[in-house]
């Protein structure tokens, strides 16, 4: 089957990588590998850990195990990987709720920051804009205008106060200065349910939620936060082609590994989970709402530093604690 | 009838032998997770998702979904046969369940149980194939305020479920909500009543609640007793095993009503069986024309629960199948393993992929009927469960429990709430505190609270909109004569009896 | 309402709801409470803490129910039960299941007045293995059956 050819492709590979940096660290992995999730089974964040975990496995010749750890947006399995034992077993696959921490859980036992060592940012999701069909608007400029027509009256849906989801539609609200009211729900699906049927008219979420309600047409995607239209839907326009410039609206989801880890077994795994995205399988379930990235550690850390003062900002001027 | 076509080609689907293995297979695991006390539908299929990876999807669906709703029907055994829920959705079938089996009719409870089980999954099943995407679509009126509304009547109406001092079970009615409130607030992101522990910042969990409550209690305090045999089975006898038609007489109209409750419950996202057994049991008592009898093994506080459960269990696939709405926890991540496999569920499932949902529906039958073959001939087997000797099994129930607790988010602090929650439910039964009152609490409080604050920030403070839609009205309205009503048949019970014979007050409550 | 011939749990189960509901009511004070239309997070738990406070009262001054019985409760039991519970809670993690398992089995046994010797060998033995087969091979529960 081609995909048990692909896979021994990547086996192959990977050995060729493997040899080359095993001369640097002991011979890492010798035993199974955990992969921390900390968010509960069948969400979408547990979906892309697994398919990325079953090549993973095969190009670092150890198997790799997903645990789910979930509880208070992501900080309980977050804070287990922070204490646990830097040596590379132990790894944490999170999203950029991280970012949002500092701000809105001040009083968390780790610092993101300081208690992790950054591997990846593995996948990058947009967000989609998204309203309710029944309202008098079929693009993002209407939209706009309108909502500045009708300042307060509009209602704005989001999982959770203070998750990356409302910070981000809180971050375009304050860059296109429109006012909406925030009404805050227990999770995406309850949001696009809301938004169906009319009770909520904007809501900002990746694609493969709000899927079978714009194919339906119950809502209406108006943009796509990236630079280039996405391949998932390519007749949704982007910001910037509707003169919305310079933002950059996604969810994105990185491996982490807890501070101290050595900087050799660092890039290796760095190196591994970049080639395991290759496959063929990882592709097809990234691309149905966004892109397979694989950035260096640095530029990890570096998008941690950065998002953490611009979630600040934004929750400051919200009024969100 | 273009839906008879779709449903025969579905039954070919289902019928295909390695759907028709994954099905088998799915329902004996849920019977079984389900008659074990702790382990629950949802931990055994997050489990099992990264199996069905590499499976075909319809066959991977078939299988989760026989899991389900075949833990409905472990489920009652449990309840009935050692007071333990099987699942906190059967909680309630132990108030009527066990009496029955000490009273040697534990036979009779789990047959009707396992028939009334089938009865409500096909009503639900039937709905489910004609009137799905019309129901949905009504499903989607529901707003903040008709679901708070609904929640309220749902409390009073159910505020009097068991015997006993109204007092007590009024005071473990706020109890349960107020353990409800523990953890984040949806509406403004502070974190409540959590003691600064993060683990608590998601609130408490249902199942460590009532594996607590329910589970460790029930064995704790059958162990206090100084006898430490719960009751002896002595000989069962094979025509004990069999209804009466008295029963069967019985437990029809209750059937009828539990399974339209049950039905409407699972539609309505949020709502699930749990809620859907206590309003079943708590209208039966309501209509019923000897309600004191509830509480001491009678057929009606059976059949309604368990029909409610289970056809509130499919009637939850409405919403997911056609809308992509999950109903509650299970089918969020039933409908991962949908996207998964890059299934989309929604209005154009049924066009996009007719193979796997209808194909799906029909093996929804086929399960409901394999169980029904299954759990009836083993009633005898399982009866004999109550032969195991007391010794071993509570060991062994202890055990089921704190795995599966355990598993609900592999956190050994859950087990701790266990322990917690053990102890204050032995004091409970100890000191006759019904804990069934609690738990409607701790699941509609919250209800209550969130949705009552987002329809005022949703209307802008205007409190007429909990009355100005239809379903709003109507809730509002039957809450108000539910109320009139548990206070009007004391209170004029009590007029009566002090004109009849003088008593001294405070003797009697309801 | 003569306190003596009333049991224990009515007044001290009374007493205790009512303190819950004190405690709750006070700790909703350190939240926003807002108004009636625009409630914040402490006011529904307020109101919810002063009900339970008022229906506690209401419990230990009313109720009447339960009959004193000259059971005695074995406070070894509830010991054994607990402890068994937290034990492998506590073993878990640093031991693995099949030894939080039987530690589970060997202090719970004590929770009966008359434990026989034989049947507990027997479940310690059988009831980790069954645990191990169940749910870590069957199932694929993340837990290790061995860890040290």
């Amino acid at each position: 089957m081609k995909r048990r050819t692909s896979l021994k492709l990547l086996a192959a590979i990977g050995a060729l990588g493997l040899t080359s940096s095993a001369v640097l660290a002991e011979d890492f992995p010798t035993r199974p590998i955990t992969v921390v999730l900390p968010y509960t089974a069948g969400g979408a964040t547990d979906t892309l850990a697994r398919v990325i975990a079953a090549p993973l496995g095969t190009v670092l010749g150890q198997p790799v195990v997903i645990e789910n750890k979930p509880g208070a947006g992501g900080a309980v399995g977050a804070e287990f990987v922070a204490r646990s034992k830097p040596d590379g077993y132990t790894i944490l696959f999170h999203t950029a709720t991280v970012s949002v921490y500092p701000t809105t859980q001040p009083d968390l036992d780790f610092d993101f920051r300081e208690d992790f060592a950054p591997i990846t940012l593995a996948t990058k999701a947009p967000f989609v804009i998204a309203v309710n069909a029944s309202l008098p608007v079929n693009t993002l400029q209407e939209f706009l205008e309108y909502a500045r027509a009708h300042p307060g009256e509009l209602n704005h849906g989001s999982p959770g106060t203070g998750t990356s989801t409302h910070l981000t539609a809180e971050l375009f609200k304050q860059k296109t200065g429109i006012d909406l009211l925030h009404v805050p729900y227990g999770g995406s699906s309850a949001v696009l349910t809301a938004t169906r049927s009319g009770e909520i008219d904007f809501m900002v979420d990746t694609y493969l939620g709000i899927q079978g309600a714009v194919k339906s047409g119950d809502v209406k995607a108006l943009a796509v936060g990236t630079k280039t239209r996405q391949a998932f839907n390519p007749d949704i326009p982007t910001l910037e082609e509707q003169g919305v410039t310079g933002l950059e609206l996604a969810a994105w989801f990185a491996f982490s590994a807890p501070k101290g880890t050595p900087p050799e077994i660092i890039d290796q795994l760095n190196a591994a989970i970049i080639e395991a995205m290759k496959d063929p399988q990882v592709k097809k379930t990234v691309e149905a709402q966004g892109e397979v990235v694989g950035t260096t550690p640095e530029e990890l850390r570096q998008r941690i530093a950065e998002e953490v003062d611009i979630w600040a900002a934004v929750a400051k001027q919200a009024g969100i604690k | 009838m273009e839906t008879l076509i779709n449903l025969q080609s579905g039954f070919m689907v289902a019928l295909q032998p390695e759907n028709l293995l994954f099905c088998l297979i799915g329902v004996t695991l849920g019977t079984v997770i389900g008659l074990l006390p702790g382990i629950g539908a949802l931990s055994t299929i997050s489990m099992l998702l990264p199996v069905t990876f590499y499976m075909d999807p319809t066959t991977a669906i078939i299988m989760l979904a026989g899991v389900f709703y075949g833990a409905q029907y472990g489920g009652s055994t449990a309840s009935i046969l050692l007071n333990i829920p099987g699942t906190s959705t059967n909680a309630i079938t132990c108030l009527d369940g066990h009496p029955m089996a000490k009273q040697g009719r534990a036979g009779v409870a789990l047959a009707i149980t396992t028939w009334t089980s089938f009865i409500g999954g096909t009503f639900s099943i039937l709905v489910l194939v004609f009137l799905a995407p019309f129901i949905a679509r009504v499903a989607l009126q529901f707003g903040a305020a008709e679901y708070f509304s609904i929640a309220v009547f749902g409390l009073i109406a159910a505020s009097t479920l068991s015997p006993g001092s109204a007092l007590k079970g009024l005071a473990m009615v706020v109890l349960g909500l107020v353990l409800g409130l523990v953890g984040m607030d949806i509406n403004s992101g502070v974190q409540r009543l959590n003691l600064g522990m993060l683990e608590l910042s998601d609130g408490l969990n249902i199942v460590a609640l009532a594996m607590g409550l329910f589970g460790v209690a029930e064995i704790l305090v059958n162990l206090l007793r100084t006898s430490a045999t719960p009751f002896a089975i002595g000989n069962v006898s094979f025509k004990s095993l069999f209804p009466t038609r008295q029963d069967v007489r019985d437990s029809t109209f209750p059937t009828v009503r539990g399974m339209l409750i049950g039905c409407l419950c699972g539609i309505l996202p949020g709502v699930g069986p749990t809620i859907a057994s206590f309003m079943a049991y708590a209208a039966e008592r309501k209509v019923s024309r000897h309600p004191e009898k509830f509480g001491t093994g009678i057929v009606e506080g059976i059949a309604a629960p368990e029909a409610a459960n289970n056809a509130s269990v499919q009637s939850a696939f409405i919403p997911t199948l056609s809308l992509g709405i999950p109903g509650d926890s299970v089918m969020a991540v039933l409908l991962g393993a949908l996207l998964i496999h890059g299934i989309v569920p929604g209005p154009t499932l049924v066009i996009d992929q007719p193979q796997l949902f209808w194909g799906l529906i029909a093996s929804f039958w086929i399960g409901n009927l394999i169980l029904l073959l299954l759990n009836l001939p083993l009633i005898g087997v399982f009866v004999q469960i109550l032969r195991i000797p007391y010794d071993a099994l509570y060991i062994a129930m202890l055990f089921f429990i704190c795995v599966g607790v355990f598993t609900i988010r592999n956190n050994v602090f859950d087990i701790f709430v266990v322990i917690f929650f053990g102890i204050v439910g032995t004091m409970m039964i100890l000191g006759r505190y019904p804990a069934a009152p609690l738990l409607l609490g701790f699941l509609l409080g919250p209800m209550i609270e969130e949705n009552m604050r987002r329809a005022l920030l949703l209307s802008r403070g205007d409190v007429f909109t909990f009355v100005d839609s239809p379903i709003t009205a109507a809730c509002m309205i039957f809450s108000a004569i539910a109320l009139i009503w548990s206070f009007w048949q004391p209170v004029s019970q009590m007029l009566k009896r002090r004109r009849a014979t003088p008593k001294p007050l405070g003797s009697t409550q309801e | 309402m003569k306190l003596r011939e009333r049991s224990l749990f009515d007044v001290g189960g009374g007493a205790v709801i009512a303190l819950c509901g004190l405690l709750v009511a006070l700790q909703s004070l350190a939240y926003p409470l807002g108004q009636v239309t625009r409630m914040g997070p402490g006011y529904f738990p307020l109101m919810a803490g002063i009900l339970l406070c008022l229906l506690g009262t209401l419990v230990a001054l009313f109720t009447n129910e339960v009959e004193k019985t000259s059971e005695t409760t074995r406070i070894k039991a509830a010991i054994a039960v607990f402890a068994a519970i937290l034990v492998w809670a506590l073993l878990l993690d640093r031991f693995g299941m099949i030894p939080a398992t039987v530690a589970l089995v060997l202090i719970a046994a004590f929770a009966h007045p008359k434990p026989n010797p034989r049947r507990v060998i027997i479940t310690a033995v059988a009831l980790p293995l069954l645990g191990w087969g169940l749910f870590i091979q069957g199932l694929g529960l993340p837990v290790a059956a061995f860890s040290w």
